[in-house]
């Protein structure tokens, strides 16, 4: 399943877009800060008279199958164990410290619910979260990816660091601060890439044509990079494609949506094709715009509770028009809720590909003492109707796949399966329009 | 080593000089069991699903920290796990009868480790089946062995690093079914179960696909048998529970009948206890056979101080298959016999393991040192070269009685 999960998501988002990738989140930090700091001090009694308790039952009877082995004291004396114990490969220990191999531990205790969606965020990999939920960060402006081992420069923004240093897409960035990226997860690159606005980074590029690797200094700047692309198609269609569903992600589609009215847009396509979601405020504040009213989604605790999240009239500030939403299998969790509603609410027709299929709200705990978080899947959601979209996704209303033979010569048969839809080539204009206009 | 269900058996607290676990009761860390405890408090407050197995969560927790050293002789054991070791190192072989090992290689860029077949025991299916000393195990049933680095900065594979290791399927992101060495061990360890192995053996063009039904086999640590009138032979298969008290009984048994000199076949042997090599190495000599050394430099002797039984001439053999603590008495029957060696080069299992029991039967795994022969030579690795070098099996023992037939 790993592999498989992975594997998806290596061959898709090369780009690192980790934190947003089907993370769906609502926000608790507040409440958790609170509750995590409680526990510190129920913490220190616990812990104290543990070790010799547990060692002298482990001596005494080792072979009770029905002993409990409580997680923290027995991952502390494992810990404990190796630390003592294990040669190494050059006999000096695992050269791993304890918070190292305690993140291990943790890795391990999550994956054994067997839910992917919760896991643990190193201190780095927070940070890295949530920059992207934010939307900005400190960075060079170049969207990367991973091929054949290398580390390349897919995309250099426009008027970015990267841009005016030269950086070229082809680019292979061999290290960074002279620090090698062989056999490093491209994750872990960008970690290295990315740093304080200000602050300069050196990397060494080896260029297509070129001899020998050369080395450039590029100074970090606040990167906030596009998460809305739209443009106006012939018959007054507008395209919005929205790629990430961040705290910028409803402002930004609400900007786009102006702009469009001002070119005299008639209809809409809203592209979440690839987005793998985000935060559900925001999910929230997007399908508020196309829904009129009613629950946009249902959350249910932990126990069995229901909570409706309710359309915001506020966000109906732009002409309804008819609506085609853009989907794929790599169309997840925030994405999903905004299709969700808009397919139960007849508000829209969704055409492309069933989605990814999470129904999962994870929420964020931050640990206090590190710096770390951890992402545990807390809700079920729910569509309007009620439906449980989790391992099924959204079925399309219209069916269009892309073949590998669209993919190569770019031809985009579910765009352009939007636009006869919307242009009243398919299935003639009134029925459309009946459906597709929100109610 | 991978033996649970096979092979070599792995040592419990060494010549009780360890005290493994009541020990320990260093300081606290607090700062990463904070983290740790946060973490879990966490979890049991707002998973979805309220968590009721806590021992699920210690395993995996314990599974995956010692996971991430990527020492093949590190792990974690569940309770029938242990139960399978301990049954191994007295002598009864679970599944597929053989010692495996992940072999770290690379591919493509790529980090992973090969599932190699070190040694197979007598009468076991891994050798009822044809299974070699060196064996690659790529397939098992419509799994493709594939095991990475725990808790490494690499990027799971994509076709391009799976390509040439893996037959791949066409076109898109479609992989065959991989499977990783805990569901291997998992299936490999099914008493009674068929299942399909597709192995890489050098010298064969093809892979070779066989079938093994898998069992329980029990293993003698000691054969022994009369060559001629004057020339005894004993073969250690192993060293299991009371290898060195049937050694014992061999070697007298032996000597009655007139053996005045011996041939000690240590040919796919597959190790065991160090205490056994002591009691084994004890039956011909006294004094120190090699040492352990352990963190911080510390050096243990490993000594025999019984009385001797058989101490006329002997010619060992040895093979690739010869490991770990089998390689250990081979050393120590050639530095303190003067001994001559005949064979192939040993497998080169220079490691100590130590079993850390937890409460509830299972247990966790540790390389805790590395073994070093009587003049203090490491062999993990290398292994050890024999004397005189004869790799066709059938000529081995024909030259060791050679030897022992010509003047000294």
């Amino acid at each position: 399943m790993r592999i498989e999960a992975l594997l998806k998501s290596v061959s898709r988002y090369a780009i690192p877009v980790v934190g947003a990738l089907l993370a769906l989140l609502s926000f608790t930090a507040g409440l958790n800060t609170r509750q995590a700091q409680r526990s510190d001090r129920v913490l220190l009694a616990a812990i104290a008279p543990l070790p010799d308790n547990v060692s002298s039952r482990t001596i005494s009877d080792p072979d009770d199958p029905t002993a409990s082995l409580p997680p923290v004291e027995t991952y502390h004396r494992v810990l404990t164990t190796i630390q003592d114990s294990y040669y190494g490969p050059s006999g000096l220990g695992t050269g791993m410290d304890d918070t190292k191999l305690t993140y291990c531990a943790i890795r391990g205790m999550l994956a054994s619910l067997g839910d992917k969606y919760t896991r643990f965020l190193e201190p780095d990999e927070y940070r890295r979260m949530q920059e992207e939920n934010q939307g900005e960060f400190g960075g060079i402006g170049a969207r990367l990816e991973k091929a054949k081992n290398k580390v390349f420069v897919k995309e250099v923004l426009k008027g970015t660091p990267a841009a005016h240093a030269g950086l070229v897409a082809g680019d292979v960035i061999q290290a960074v601060d002279g620090v090698p990226l062989s056999g490093m997860s491209i994750y872990k690159a960008v970690d290295l890439i990315r740093g304080e606005t200000g602050t300069r980074v050196k990397l060494t590029i080896l260029r297509r044509g070129q001899q020998k690797p050369f080395v450039v200094s590029i100074r970090r700047a606040l990167i906030e990079p596009d998460i809305v692309q739209a443009e106006m198609l012939p018959g007054g269609i507008a395209h919005i494609r929205l790629t990430t569903f961040n705290q910028r992600a409803d402002t930004e589609l609400d900007h786009a949506l102006t702009n469009m009215e001002r070119k005299k847009m008639q209809a809409l396509i809203l592209d979440l094709r690839d987005n793998p979601g985000g935060l559900l405020s925001e999910a929230v504040a997007v399908a508020s715009r196309f829904v009129k009213g009613g629950p946009v989604v249902i959350i249910q605790e932990r126990g069995g509770a229901r909570k409706e999240y309710a359309v915001q009239p506020s966000k109906h500030n732009h002409k309804p028009v008819p609506l085609v939403v853009l989907v794929n299998k790599w169309s997840a969790s925030a994405s999903e809720i905004v299709a969700g509603a808009i397919k139960d609410t007849g508000a829209g027709l969704i055409v492309g590909t069933e989605t990814w299929g999470k129904g999962l709200v994870q929420t964020i705990t931050p640990i206090p003492t590190d710096g770390s978080a951890v992402l545990i899947t807390t809700h079920r959601y729910y569509t309007p109707n009620g439906t449980d979209i989790n391992h099924r996704g959204i079925q399309p209303d219209v069916r269009v796949e892309l073949t590998d033979k669209d993919l190569e010569t770019q031809n985009d048969r579910q765009l352009r399966e939007a636009v006869a839809i919307l242009s009243g080539r398919k299935f003639g204009t009134p029925a459309v329009q009946a459906k597709a206009a929100p109610k | 080593m991978l033996s649970f269900f096979a092979g070599r058996a792995v040592r419990y607290h060494l010549g009780g000089s360890e005290t493994p676990v009541a020990a320990i009761t260093g300081g606290y860390n607090l700062h990463p069991v904070d983290v740790f405890k946060a973490v879990l408090d966490a979890l049991n407050r707002d998973y979805v699903d309220k968590i009721t197995d806590q021992k699920k969560l210690t395993y995996g927790a314990v599974d995956n920290m010692v996971g991430s050293l990527n020492d093949p002789y590190s792990r974690f054991l569940t309770p029938q796990q242990r139960k399978f070791l301990d049954e191994a190192e007295a002598g009864r072989f679970h599944g597929l009868g053989a010692v495996l090992l992940l072999k770290p290689a690379v591919h493509n860029g790529m980090k992973h480790f090969r599932l190699v077949v070190v040694a197979t025991v007598p009468g076991g299916p891994a050798r009822a089946a044809g299974i070699k000393p060196g064996d690659i195990i790529t397939r098992i049933d419509d799994g493709y062995f594939l095991q990475l680095p725990t808790e490494s900065d690499q990027d799971l594979p994509d076709r391009d690093s799976l390509q040439g290791l893996i037959p791949l399927p066409g076109r898109g992101d479609a992989v065959p079914r991989l499977i990783e060495y805990k569901e291997a061990m998992q299936i490999l360890s099914r008493d009674g179960a068929k299942v399909k192995l597709t192995l890489l053996r050098a010298g064969s063009p093809k892979p070779v696909e066989t079938e093994v039904t898998l069992g329980p086999v029990t293993v003698q640590p000691v054969e022994s048998r009369m060559l001629s009138d004057t020339i005894g032979y004993v073969h250690v298969n192993g060293l299991m529970k009371g290898c060195g008290e049937e050694l014992h009984k061999a070697l007298v048994g032996l000597r009655d009948k007139g053996a005045r000199s011996l041939v000690i076949d240590l040919r796919d042997s597959i190790g065991g206890s160090l205490d056994e090599m002591v009691a084994s190495a004890g039956q011909f000599t006294r004094g120190t056979l090699g040492y352990v050394q352990r963190r911080g430099a510390r050096r243990q002797a490993l000594v025999a101080s019984g009385e001797p039984v058989f101490t006329g001439r002997v010619v060992v053999l040895m093979n690739g298959a010869t490991v770990g603590a089998s390689e250990l008495l081979a050393s120590a029957l050639e530095s303190r016999l003067l001994a001559r060696s005949v064979g192939d080069t040993t497998f080169g299992d220079g490691r100590d393991q130590t079993v850390f029991p937890l409460a509830d039967g299972s247990a966790i795994e540790l390389t805790t040192g590395k073994l070093l022969t009587a003049s203090g030579k490491e062999f993990n690795g290398t292994g050890l070269a024999p004397d005189v070098r004869v790799t066709a099996p059938d000529q081995q023992l024909a030259k060791a009685v050679a030897m022992l037939n010509s003047p000294a």
